[in-house]
């Protein structure tokens, strides 16, 4: 008889492996970014070894097929871009040491910096910063961002450190898109030897070689001795992978990883309570908003997105659910990307005003809404989310909130045909408001899940791209801005605060806006 | 017994076809497009197009099942689509670590649940055989998630006695194996005690005490051989479901165990490493119970196949 039943327990493992997939949302997920390394016995071990603790494994070491956070930090202890950002996130040279453009805006010459070598001994120079941006730009690659280059139209070796790249039009944010982590520069050698396996044998011109991955446990970084910069302080990086917050914790307590990020803002009381450990928060570049579907009832109506607005109480939210580690938005924009306005109307919590406006709108009994929100994909997602619910409930707001899994989530978003109101988030890996000008706000941008469509807007979205000169396109991005404050697409919650917590006896972190934890010269004392 | 074994295992075939088959459908019903997640935030129309068209995922379904089971059979599962690496690679390293979880897990289960459960037979009703079966009681109620952290919090944050986690000792698996093993120690000892107990009442074991045979004797030779045929079902079963379902163990002890990989697999929706990963632990869970068969007619003379 038992040979029967044998059958049954494999059907029910199969079923049971998959819907322990399906249900898990507690997780972490790729593009939270989190980061973190561990030392001692795994690698290298001794004082000169740092290990960071990170949540997710990164997918690729191939600059040019990252698409998110985990994987582009670790990317970039590896690689270089032509330029990058200073503290003040204005735009300096790395690879590229000036440069110049033409008096049409469309093409730009780059200098580049010599005696520089590739981590596996090939020159860095002009061929090189063209065959690497060839690679990006060929289909074939399958870039998941091809477009971050896709306005060069063409590439010329004026001499073997001077490049010319010009573009299709004038094209004001293309510094921003080089400082970003998918255009770093790969040895053309690597490029010839490994192809399509570049990501498991990045070289890099970076300060660090990857020594050591093994998938899922950990990441060991070793310091490149010939790096033509200051050399790392720390002789060896170990990124450790620990998928639970918990877990996380624990191990920086017990010393057995040196700095974490994404810390729950939950556990920062318990992490403060120990003496050896500090918490960093850092201002971040990711706006929490609420989307409504300008095509779906009833935020079809400028009227009810107002009401909406007004009904929620933002620093109510900052000071209880995330113990005050966000700051309150005062548009789309974190105010801290440069030329994000931060003169926008406002609209501050006012329930009564809510109610009235909703009433004006015709639904002077309240309105029945679907409230979508993802679950482990920001920082207490899902308990912002209930907040909410219960806040806008006061000004005549019904929500039915759905928590789902991140792909369902982003789906269901893109999809948007029985969308109402959802919550999400958006950082800025280029730190300029092209960004998201180009992907949230512009008619069929791939993350307008608001479907706002708007002629004056679009104008000036392409406006501000065609305008090389900054101070001009301040004022264009501005007045693009504002006007989409007016068209108001989403309630903007929040500006994310990245928290990190490290050992007293670490130094020289930074944590990036645009997170990228860089642990370059990080130090253990 | 040789025939019958070579039959089982050539019968493996045509079930994993079947678990493929619908594997390879479930996931492709599930909402998400692959494509879309791996090209991540910020993606343009056209490079989701562009990520879609290189991956194959603008054929037909039963076009890339064909594809993907030609390639198979010939032991090459694809590559993974959120890596690149070649998804045997990535599966073999994981299972091997699940497979060392699950067999420390279980040894561990099984030596001190025969133990308890012996104990708590013999002295049936005493002091100890109450407490031990409440504590089996709360073994079987309580979440791997809770107990391994507890222990976490207990035996290498308070005590600074074992580490963490990590692959790099052996001491490193002590707190997984407890964790993991908590659930069939507590089963293991319940159905020790219970078919112990049922022999123990026997005609043939009253017939032996008759004769004056000592005790130790009537309990290992007699009693405990009989006894273990429930003893292996259950160790056999658990041990087939501890394969597949340690994905909450390996998260919390940061192992990069297969159950792991399949979770992380399903939601970014890469579907070579998730078949793969399903396959394997359905192949072993299936080997698994062979062996539990194999191991009945071992013990049990009046169990034989033929």
């Amino acid at each position: 008889m038992h040979r029967k039943i044998k059958w049954l327990p494999l059907l029910l493992a199969t079923i049971l492996a998959l819907t322990a997939g399906c249900s898990s949302g507690g997780g972490q997920q790729p593009a939270g970014g989190t980061q973190g390394q561990q030392d001692s016995a795994g690698a290298g071990g001794g004082n000169d070894a740092v290990v960071y603790g990170v949540g997710v494994d990164a997918t690729t070491m191939d600059p040019q097929m990252v698409d998110n956070v985990p994987t582009a930090n670790a990317v970039m202890h590896v690689h270089e871009t032509l330029v990058t950002w200073d503290k003040d996130m204005n735009i300096v040279g790395k690879l590229a040491e000036t440069w110049e453009t033409s008096s049409d805006g469309k093409t730009w010459t780059f200098h580049l910096r010599q005696g520089v070598k590739f981590q596996d001994g090939a020159d860095f120079n002009a061929e090189a910063v063209k065959k690497s941006f060839e690679r990006i730009l060929d289909p074939a690659t399958g870039s998941p961002r091809r477009s971050i280059l896709s306005m060069i139209t063409a590439m010329k070796v004026v001499d073997p450190y001077t490049i010319e790249l010009t573009t299709n039009e004038p094209f004001g944010p293309f510094l921003s898109q080089l400082a970003t982590y998918n255009a770093a520069i790969l040895s053309p050698k690597a490029i010839d030897q490994y192809g399509k396996d570049y990501g498991r044998h990045p070289a890099g011109t970076g300060p660090y070689i990857l020594k050591e991955w093994q998938p899922g446990e950990k990441m060991v970084f070793e310091r490149n001795e010939n790096y033509w910069g200051e050399k790392p302080k720390t002789k060896t990086l170990v990124f450790k992978i620990i998928p639970e917050n918990t877990t996380r914790v624990m191990a920086l307590q017990t010393g057995e990883v040196d700095i974490i990020s994404n810390v729950p803002p939950f556990q920062i009381e318990q992490l403060k309570a120990n003496k050896d450990v500090e918490v960093v928060l850092a201002e971040g570049f990711r706006t929490i908003y609420l989307g409504m579907n300008m095509k779906n009832k009833p935020f079809n109506d400028v009227r009810v997105r107002q009401a909406l607005n007004y009904a929620i109480d933002r620093d109510a939210i900052i000071q209880t659910v995330l113990g005050g580690t966000a700051t309150k938005a005062v548009g789309p924009e974190a105010t801290s990307i440069p030329g994000a306005a931060s003169d926008l109307p406002t609209y501050e919590y006012n329930p009564d005003k809510a109610k009235q406006l909703l009433a004006e709108a015709g639904y002077p009994n309240g309105v029945e809404i679907k409230f979508y929100a993802p679950f482990g994909r920001y920082n207490m997602d899902k308990q912002v989310a209930e907040a909410i619910q219960a806040q806008i409930a006061q000004a005549g707001f019904k929500a039915d909130l759905q928590t789902l899994d991140w792909s369902i989530f982003s789906n269901a978003l893109r999809e948007g045909k029985d969308t109402q109101l959802f919550m999400v988030g958006k950082g800025s890996p280029s730190g300029d408001l092209d960004f998201t000008s180009q992907i949230c706000w512009k008619t069929g941008g791939s993350l307008n899940y608001s479907f706002l469509s708007d002629p004056t807007i679009d104008k000036l979205v392409d406006e501000q791209r065609r305008t090389v000169d900054p101070e001009k396109r301040k004022q264009v991005l501005h007045e693009m801005q504002l006007k989409v404050q007016e068209a108001l697409p989403w309630a903007s919650l929040y500006y994310e605060k990245q928290i990190v917590a490290k050992r007293k006896n670490i130094a020289g972190e930074v944590i990036w806006p645009n997170e990228f934890v860089d642990l370059r010269y990080v130090e253990k004392k | 017994m040789f025939k019958y074994t070579l039959r089982r295992l050539l019968m493996l075939i045509p079930l994993l076809v079947v678990v493929s088959v619908l594997v390879f459908s479930t996931i492709y019903l599930m909402p998400g497009d692959p494509a879309e997640v791996i090209a991540g935030e910020g993606a343009s129309q056209e490079d989701i197009a562009n990520v879609r068209q290189s991956l194959g995922l603008d054929r037909p379904l039963y076009e890339q099942y064909l594809s993907w089971m030609a390639r198979a059979v010939h032991g090459d599962f694809g590559t993974s689509i959120r890596t690149g690496r070649p998804v045997a690679q990535e599966i073999g390293f994981r299972f091997k670590n699940t497979l060392n979880l699950t067999v420390f897990s279980m040894l561990f289960a099984t030596i001190f649940g025969l133990v308890t459960g012996i104990i708590s037979a013999v002295r049936r009703y005493s002091v100890y055989d109450n407490i031990s079966m409440v504590v089996a009681l709360i073994g079987i109620s309580i979440t791997p998630f809770y107990l391994g952290l507890m222990l976490m919090l207990f035996f290498s944050v308070r005590l600074g006695w074992l580490p963490l986690m990590g692959l790099d000792s052996w001491r490193a698996w002590i707190l997984p194996a407890i964790t993991l093993g908590a659930r069939p120690l507590a089963m293991i000892a319940r159905m020790t005690r219970s078919s112990m107990l049922e022999i123990m009442g026997q005609d043939y074991i009253l017939t032996a005490r008759a004769q004056g045979l000592p005790e130790w004797v009537i309990i290992f030779k007699y009693a405990l051989k009989n006894a273990l045929n429930t003893v292996i079902t259950v160790v056999g079963l658990q041990f087939g479901q501890q394969l597949g379902g340690a994905v909450i163990t390996e998260t919390v002890f940061a192992l990069p165990g297969i159950g792991r990989l399949a979770v992380e697999s399903i939601k970014a929706r890469d579907f070579p490493v998730v078949q793969a990963a399903i396959l394997v632990v359905a192949a072993a869970f299936v080997l698994v119970n062979l062996v539990v068969d194999l191991l009945y007619a071992y013990v049990n003379p009046r169990i034989r196949y033929s």
